[in-house]
């Protein structure tokens, strides 16, 4: 289906409807919020009821999370070994392919859980009968945004790619500067350009100019830019969009060794594979031992969050760097040009034009970013909150998916329905969890008067809610050991100690979430509720003196 | 996976269904009474914090693993035997209703030594302690001579001569002193071979500075009064009459010249009693505001007496004592007490206090009473005994936050919990000199009485220097120097203006 996917424009019916839809998650969780400290006021007793049935249910829900969270960590654990470009390049002949391996003999459990799911993809593939086309056809376009990160920033990336396992020559990176970024970081584009453009099938830089009408300075207008011009590309090389995956990364974004091996495989055993975007696991390793602590705790949590998603791909949405089939992006009309949060807007975008037909392929593969580092602690702290304000910000496409969806009857009424309840919820959780638990639990026990500090409930109900917390310590203590795991293991420079701080750092993490989570996200809705529209924010992160982490733990 | 995920989430939700009305009935205190008649019932909770905490806890013959401060809960309604112990400590018991669906509290129950810590302090004999109200020192008295009188400041628990060696007002004999609450200001009415004066003593340190304005004054006043940080503006009460008497420039102003009953100052305004009405003015007399204009009400509470004395609660309620007779408030039912009240003391962080009369100390609590559906009349604030066994009662102190009371009755000092009956029993601490009055600051912890016979001054150990204790009394200090600094800085600004 045909829809703006944006929230200019619009008649003024629809500009109605989507200022409505704009108030509808600010003014619920300020509803929730305020709620809870008016009963916790006037009806102590209610509030303290009000709470315990929350604190379960959180409890509960996280518990469901931990849960999946390790059987997540345990599937990227067990990929680590694939050797993906092997499963790649043999499904050019899949039934001869699926003999080889049912006679397979593998050696450790790891592989046989690792073989036993691999065989049912290409069972999968073989039923489907939508066959990929042949390996040495599959093109990679890589698109890395560059504002007004430096040449030590962008550079690596480009260098892992170059001299990364797979063939380069099957790659087009193209650097997507943008025109206001500066003589320094267009120079330094242009080098890089020099240096490697040899290495790959093409390699461009594209300078997005500044102020095209219906653009807001946002990522999705620069990497639209960019497509455009290698759409070009590929129609002068004669390569068709089918055959091409693009891969839209961050500027910082260095994807392990295995990642295109992985994509290719996805993409081909995958029978809808040119209705889907494919999802790595992104972790934050570049800095991770050079970045404040709770810098660290933050984009582990987003790490962990996507980790657990990708255990439910039927409601797996994009997130950070990704990739897609270029055929589905050219045909959606590329990224929103007027969105911040680009990343999870494309999916939404692609499953409105598709009526519901698209999907969210998670791969059990990591892309390394910077931890956010400005430098001194205070700067890192504006510098988290701002990144977390815009990622928070991605609540903007509530109005636009609910309007989409009431006007796109080929989906599935319950799915609307179930999608756009859960797209809700997820956003009211975000900004109101964290306060429920840290600051409301004990609302009713602070604001106590003597009538209910003389009741049974004040007492019972400090007790049920120290229970509780004291149950989440255990998902807390996992929560350290895996991110323990989930750490580079090669470190050069940091030892034993360095572990226990980080791990130390945890222990921070409720505070640490309400300042960079949930106030953000308060902010974020408070500003779309009041119509205070967010500026693209470009978060700072700095490399200067530093070497990255050696990521060859990433799988 | 997404079998899996479907299957997890299921059990979950069925487990949240089942756990969550289960968990809320047991925070609204319904429990399973597995008794001779098992059936569901509505619990009840104790909570007992003590001073010094870390008492063993028994609840009939049960001991209760956890030490004070502690919570018991899950209690099925009915009566059951409370008991604290605490080595070198006597043990506290108390017979519990538990109540279904309340919580009986028993804040800071104080458990007193056996063997009270008791030290002589001075080698001196003294005939009496002259106490101030609320102030960082009081006066020992060994004769009626100001040169027989030392200044005992009972933090550091250091004396020093109230006049220095030598001074002109050392045979001028003591009449009356009049002190405002933490203010380090004295103003004695003595009698000298010359007649009687007024002396203003500054006590600063070690030095006390004396300044006579007897000329200042027309006769012998009733009340003299002062905003503390204003030291030089005094007010005096004479004859029905309300003078302001600045003695920096050494000039008297007549405020209200005839039926005055009764004065005081708060927040830098005066509050008056005048011809059976209540009014708050400024300094000067001028913007008079009329709290009281009821003159029927007026006449009937204040009755035309004279010589009522005036103190405000935490929460603005006003409160209106005649020496030895009636009890007022400004809120309802007015008269709180008919006759025979003795003294008066609030509450700190509370719009309650303590009064007393020869007999009996009584608490009245000020807390807004909420109005519940069924109530047909609006709750007031009553007098509710806390003891009446008394013969002589002439002291009353507050100890924990009004949790225990302190009191001298004739020469015995006794201790009293406050939540307890009005027939319940009260502690004997210590025999005091006869006629002689006692000191307790909670801050110190300490009783301070002149020894019977001896006269020497001792005290005794209340509130030992546990790590509780000790915290609670540098919190509670702070606090106390926190409010003063920020009185003071209102006064200077007020006087800024």
């Amino acid at each position: 289906m045909n829809f703006q996917f944006s929230s200019h424009g619009l008649s003024k019916q629809d500009r109605r409807l989507q200022r409505f839809l704009e108030i509808a998650p600010g003014l619920t969780t300020w509803t929730i919020l305020v709620g809870i400290v008016t009963l916790a006021f006037w009806q102590p007793i209610w509030a303290a009821l009000v709470i315990i049935a929350f604190d379960l249910y959180w409890l509960l829900r996280i518990f469901y999370g931990i849960i999946f969270l390790l059987l997540a960590y345990l599937r990227l654990s067990i990929e680590q070994r694939t050797n993906w470009l092997d499963r790649a390049r043999a499904l050019d002949h899949p039934e001869e392919y699926l003999d080889e391996l049912e006679k397979a003999d593998p050696k450790d459990r790891r592989e046989k859980i690792s073989l036993w799911i691999h065989k049912r993809e290409v069972r999968t593939l073989m039923r489907s009968r939508l066959f990929p086309l042949a390996f040495d056809d599959v093109h990679h376009l890589v698109l890395i945004p560059v504002v007004k990160e430096e040449r030590n920033v962008f550079e690596p990336g480009v260098q892992m790619l170059a001299r990364g396992p797979y063939p380069a020559k099957r790659m087009v990176v193209v650097l997507a500067v943008e025109e206001r970024a500066g003589t320094a970081i267009k120079d330094s584009a242009l080098a890089v350009q020099d240096k490697f453009k040899d290495a790959f099938l093409d390699f461009l830089v594209v300078f997005h100019p500044e102020g095209l009408p219906d653009e807001a300075q946002v990522k999705g207008a620069n990497v639209t830019c960019a497509a455009k011009m290698a759409r070009r590309r590929f129609e002068e090389l004669r390569i068709p969009f089918e055959h091409v995956i693009v891969s839209c990364f961050d500027a910082d974004t260095v994807v392990s060794e295995q990642y295109f091996a992985c994509l290719s495989y996805y993409f081909r055993v995958n029978p809808h594979r040119n209705r889907a975007s494919f999802q790595p696991i992104p972790v934050y390793h570049n800095n991770i031992w050079d970045a404040h602590g709770f810098a660290q705790v933050m984009e582990m949590g987003a790490s962990f969050f996507l980790l657990t998603e990708t255990t439910n791909p039927e409601k797996l949405v994009t997130f950070s760097s990704h990739s897609m089939s270029f055929k589905a992006l050219v045909d959606i009309g590329y990224w929103p040009v007027d969105m911040i949060s680009d990343d999870s807007s494309i999916y939404w975008k692609a499953f409105n034009h598709f009526d519901g037909d698209y999907r969210t392929i998670p791969m059990y593969v990591t892309v390394s970013m910077d931890v956010v580092d400005a430098g001194s602690w205070w700067a890192t702290v504006v510098s988290v909150y701002k990144q977390k304000r815009r990622w928070a910000w991605g609540v903007q496409e509530f109005p636009i998916i609910i309007r989409a969806f009431l006007k796109n009857k080929s989906i599935p009424a319950w799915t609307r329905v179930r999608l756009a309840f859960r797209f809700f919820e997820r956003h009211i959780a975000w900004a109101t969890w964290s306060f429920l638990l840290t600051i409301m639990s004990w609302l009713p026990a602070l604001l106590a008067e003597r009538e209910f500090s003389s009741s049974f409930v004040y007492y019972s109900s400090s007790r049920i809610t120290s229970v509780i917390f004291t149950l989440s310590y255990v998902i807390l203590f996992i929560l350290c050991v895996l991110s323990l795991c989930l750490l580079p293991k090669k470190k050069v420079r940091f030892g034993f100690l360095k572990q226990v701080g980080f791990v130390l750092q945890w222990v921070l993490l409720p505070v640490t979430y309400i300042l960079f989570s949930a106030l953000p996200a308060l902010d974020a809705q408070t500003r779309l509720m009041f119509g205070n529209y967010l500026e693209f924010w470009v978060t700072g992160k700095h490399r200067g003196r530093r070497v990255p982490s050696n990521i060859a733990r990433c799988v | 996976m997404t079998l899996l995920r479907r299957v997890v989430f299921y059990i979950l939700l069925v487990t949240y269904l089942i756990t969550c009305p289960l968990v809320i009935l047991y925070a609204l205190g319904y429990g399973y009474n597995p008794g001779h008649a098992p059936h569901i019932t509505k619990m009840g909770v104790i909570s007992l914090s003590t001073v010094p905490s870390g008492a063993s806890v028994y609840l009939g013959r049960s001991r209760f693993t956890e030490k004070t401060p502690t919570v018991i809960m899950d209690l099925f309604p009915g009566d059951y035997l409370l008991k604290a112990f605490l080595k070198d400590h006597r043990p506290w018991a108390r017979t519990v209703t538990v109540e279904p669906g309340k919580a009986t509290v028993f804040e800071d129950v104080l458990l007193v030594p056996k063997n009270l810590r008791q030290d002589t302090i001075a080698p001196d004999s003294f005939d009496d302690i002259l106490v101030l109200e609320r102030a960082s020192f009081c006066l020992l008295a060994k004769g009626t001579k100001l040169k027989d009188m030392l200044v005992f400041y009972w933090r550091k628990e250091k004396t020093r001569p109230l006049l220095a060696a030598g001074s002109p007002h050392e045979e001028d004999r003591l009449i009356e002193i009049f002190h405002a609450p933490r203010s380090p200001m004295l103003v004695l009415r003595v009698k000298s071979g010359s007649g009687e004066k007024i002396l203003k003593l500054s006590l600063h340190g070690s030095r006390t500075t004396v300044k006579e304005f007897s000329d200042l004054m027309a006769g012998a006043p009733a009340a003299i009064f002062w905003a503390r940080g204003a030291e030089n503006d005094l007010f005096a009460l004479d004859d029905g009459r309300l003078f302001r008497v600045d003695v920096s420039s050494k000039k008297t102003y007549m405020l209200f010249g005839e039926q005055v009953q009764g004065a005081g100052i708060f927040d830098d305004r005066l509050y008056v009693i005048k011809s059976n009405r209540v009014l708050r003015t400024d300094q000067d007399g001028e913007n008079i505001e009329l709290l009281l204009d009821d003159l029927e009400l007026g006449e009937k509470l204040f009755d035309g007496s004279r010589d009522f004395q005036i103190e405000k609660l935490e929460d603005s309620t006003l409160l209106f004592w005649e020496k030895d007779g009636r009890l007022i408030a400004n809120r309802f039912p007015f008269q709180l007490a008919g006759d025979g009240v003795r003294g008066v003391t609030a509450l700190e962080d509370k719009p309650a206090m303590l009064f007393w009369r020869k007999e009996s100390i009584g608490v009245v609590d000020f807390s807004r009473e909420k109005i519940e559906s069924d109530d047909a009349f609006e709750k007031t604030a009553k007098p509710r005994w806390i003891y009446t066994r008394g013969s002589d009662i002439q002291q009353v102190f507050r100890l924990l936050g009004g949790t225990h009371v302190l009191f001298r009755d004739g020469n015995g000092v006794y201790l009293l919990e406050a939540f307890s009956g009005p027939e319940s029993g009260a502690r004997f601490i210590v025999e005091a000199k006869e006629k002689s009055d006692v000191l307790f600051e909670e801050a110190s912890g300490k009783l301070f009485y002149l020894a019977p016979g001896s006269g020497k001054l001792s005290s005794v150990e209340l509130l030992q220097k546990d790590l509780f204790a000790s915290v609670k009394r540098t919190f509670e200090s702070e606090k106390t120097a926190v409010r003063n600094e920020l009185d003071e800085l209102s006064i200077f600004k007020s006087r800024l203006k």
